[in-house]
């Protein structure tokens, strides 16, 4: 890689930076004269105050249930096991490291469920510091947790502040597969964790090492997609309303047509109605069958079964009805 | 000048060797999840052309020239490998390289501008590392921040002096030529973002917090500082004195403003305010080449390229 040089910066041009003595920056007069860091004997840290003494924030990937994935990925047993007197089998979770790929996850659970080999992977899917998101919580393990209950997705230890995309709550549901969780770690403690599980809140489990503590107020991820449930919800309710709408239209329609159809010739009348209009003339039959009747009675024929074919020839008593079934012709 | 990215932007850069060439580094849905791509804009009369564009698999959170060769670029990834990039070779030999040490999102990149092979990178592994773009590993790496490290940048006058600013609160100085840490400030009291050297002395760091404020410091006396800057309403992300003033600095933050202050003036440090992104403006550059010109990237999936006189919605 070679190339031509870079034009000099502006403070090169300038005899800038190189040797200062001053400080023109207005008040700072204090430094004047005094070692740079670089220029003082090796080993002497100069350090301000004591403010490196102050514990560090939490990462939001480890304020997130401080479960998954660890650089070394080994680190996850410290955490837990210090709070293992309150959590019950606290083995259960970390005691064999998680995301080790394949370690048998803790003495207490007996033959290799090895799970949640997806931890550590690919560490950019969880949260990113910058936003707080607090993680999507992990993908990994949903190969058995011991007795086999594969849902999968997820942060089921989720992030105790709920701070996961799934696992918290309210997808899932805090009730939902709390009841699931205590068997499936099979920790002495199943059964009550279990039993918490139901009324847990929308903020998912509860905090591994402070179970009394009230549930952290959703994130931003999750208020953002309560928000879109609400809209969600509120579409589901208008097109539930027009479905709803569509079938009383349909039975009150269907009511009236039957009401109107009585006699069952509705739509033959209607049929034979809208053909008139379109200009197809029906034989009209029943006006033929009157007016041989007509006819019989009055020329004493006799019985005659070509009546209705003849009847239109009997000038001298046009029925009525044909007149009005003819009257689009006019007349 | 505007030009708008597929992206949401994170680092804007301009080239130290072509006037109007600019770096951009972007990431998909806010640099959470998804993909990243490194743009290089070349401004001209009909306003910024994309050069090049470089996909990557993870975000993009940082960029940075060579300072030894015009066409090579490195960018800071969210998977935590460092791209080096060059822009001329076609599309099927990029990245040139790519260095996958830190174990998390590297979050900062900063090429020497004395010892032109030598760049460092900032990650949220808590760690900062050296490289020679010619060595297959890293040279070294520094390793005493609690938290992640959010910037680190050479000295424009020592090309063994980088500070560091990092989110355990602490800014810290370091010489290649000693093992730990020649000096750690305790800068802030909430995360330190930025830092930046001053080009002109080189004794003064200007950092930015997310305490919303930006301090100017000597590092001679580094028990107070020297000044303090305050109006942004949310953190500074980015802060940068200019390569042709010595007293000015401009900064940008989330509360979506870019501002120049004058340092040497204290009392009425602000000398302007730019509103023109409509999202977290998270990205910033001083051209070295042309006084004045400034470009800015955002949130809100633009870059833009100003003159500080003018308004960059007009230009």
């Amino acid at each position: 890689m070679s190339g031509r040089a870079a034009p000099p910066k502006p403070w090169e041009r300038r005899g800038g930076a190189t040797g200062s003595t001053t400080t023109p920056l207005g008040p700072s007069t204090a430094g004047d004269g005094a070692p740079k860091p670089w220029e003082q004997p090796q080993g002497a840290v100069a350090s301000t105050s004591g403010a490196l003494s102050r514990d560090p924030p939490s990462r939001p990937w480890e304020r997130a249930g401080t479960t998954y994935s660890s650089p070394a990925g080994t680190a996850y047993s410290n955490s837990y096991s210090a709070n293992s007197g309150q959590y019950g089998g606290a083995g259960s979770y970390g005691g064999g490291g998680y995301g080790t790929g394949g370690s048998m996850y803790g003495s207490g659970y007996g033959a290799g469920s090895a799970y949640g080999s997806g931890y550590g992977a690919g560490s950019s899917i969880y949260g990113r510091p910058a936003y707080g998101v607090g993680g999507l919580g992990g993908v990994g393990g949903y190969n058995s947790y011991g007795a086999g209950a594969s849902y999968g997705a997820g942060g089921m230890y989720g992030s105790r502040c709920g701070g996961g995309l799934y696992g918290g709550s309210g997808m899932y549901g805090g009730g939902g597969y709390g009841g699931g969780l205590g068997g499936m770690y099979g920790s002495p403690m199943g059964a009550p964790y279990g039993a918490i599980g139901g009324p847990m809140g929308p903020n998912g489990p509860f905090d591994p090492n402070d179970p009394n503590a009230p549930p952290q107020p959703p994130s931003a991820w999750q208020a953002m997609l309560r928000g879109i449930s609400g809209i969600v919800h509120f579409f589901g309710r208008l097109s539930f309303l027009v479905d709803e709408n569509a079938h009383a239209v349909h039975f009150f329609i269907s009511a009236l047509l039957q009401l109107l159809d009585r006699a069952g010739s509705l739509y033959g009348e209607l049929a034979r109605f809208v053909l008139r209009m379109l200009g197809y003339k029906p034989k009209p039959k029943e006006m033929a069958a009157q007016s041989a009747k007509a006819a019989d009675s009055t020329s004493a024929q006799g019985p005659d079964f070509l009546g209705s074919f003849s009847a239109p020839l009997h000038e001298h008593r046009q029925p009525a009805p044909l007149q009005l079934v003819s009257w689009p012709a006019g007349q | 000048m505007l030009f708008r990215t597929p992206f949401n932007g994170y680092a804007v850069k301009f080239s130290p060797f072509e006037e109007g060439r600019i770096a951009v580094a972007t990431s998909q849905n806010f640099g959470i999840i998804g993909n990243g791509r490194q743009h290089v804009l070349q401004m001209g009369p009909q306003g910024l052309v994309e050069v090049a564009a470089f996909d990557t698999k993870d975000g993009l959170y940082d960029c940075c020239w060579s300072e030894e060769n015009e066409n090579i670029l490195v960018s800071a990834c969210g998977d935590g490998s460092i791209k080096v990039w060059d822009v001329q070779a076609p599309a099927q030999a990029n990245p040139l390289r790519s260095f996958q040490e830190h174990q998390r999102e590297v979050y900062a990149i900063n090429w020497n501008v004395t010892r032109r092979n030598l760049f460092l990178s900032a990650s949220w592994d808590d760690s900062i590392k050296l490289w020679d773009i010619n060595a297959p590993q890293s040279l070294a790496t520094f390793k005493e921040h609690t938290y992640c490290v959010y910037a680190a940048v050479w000295n424009p006058a020592h090309a063994d002096v980088f500070v560091s600013a990092s989110g355990d609160c602490s800014v810290k100085v370091w010489d290649l030529r000693q093992q730990r840490s020649t000096l750690s400030i305790a800068a802030h009291n909430y995360e330190v973002l930025c830092t930046d050297w001053c080009k002109y002395n080189d004794c003064v760091i200007a950092t930015g917090s997310v305490d919303k404020s930006i301090k100017i410091w000597d590092v001679r006396s580094p028990t107070r500082e020297v000044t303090t800057l305050l109006g942004h309403t949310y953190a500074v992300r980015r802060v940068l004195f200019s390569p042709h003033a010595e007293s000015i600095v401009a900064s940008c933050s989330y509360d979506m403003t870019v501002r120049l202050w004058d340092v040497a003036a204290p009392e009425d440090a602000l000398l302007r305010l730019w509103d023109h992104h409509t999202e977290f403006a998270v990205g910033l550059d001083f051209s070295t080449l042309t006084e004045g010109l400034l470009a800015s990237a955002g949130w809100d999936e633009t870059v833009h390229v100003w003159n500080q006189n003018t308004d960059p919605r007009a230009a």
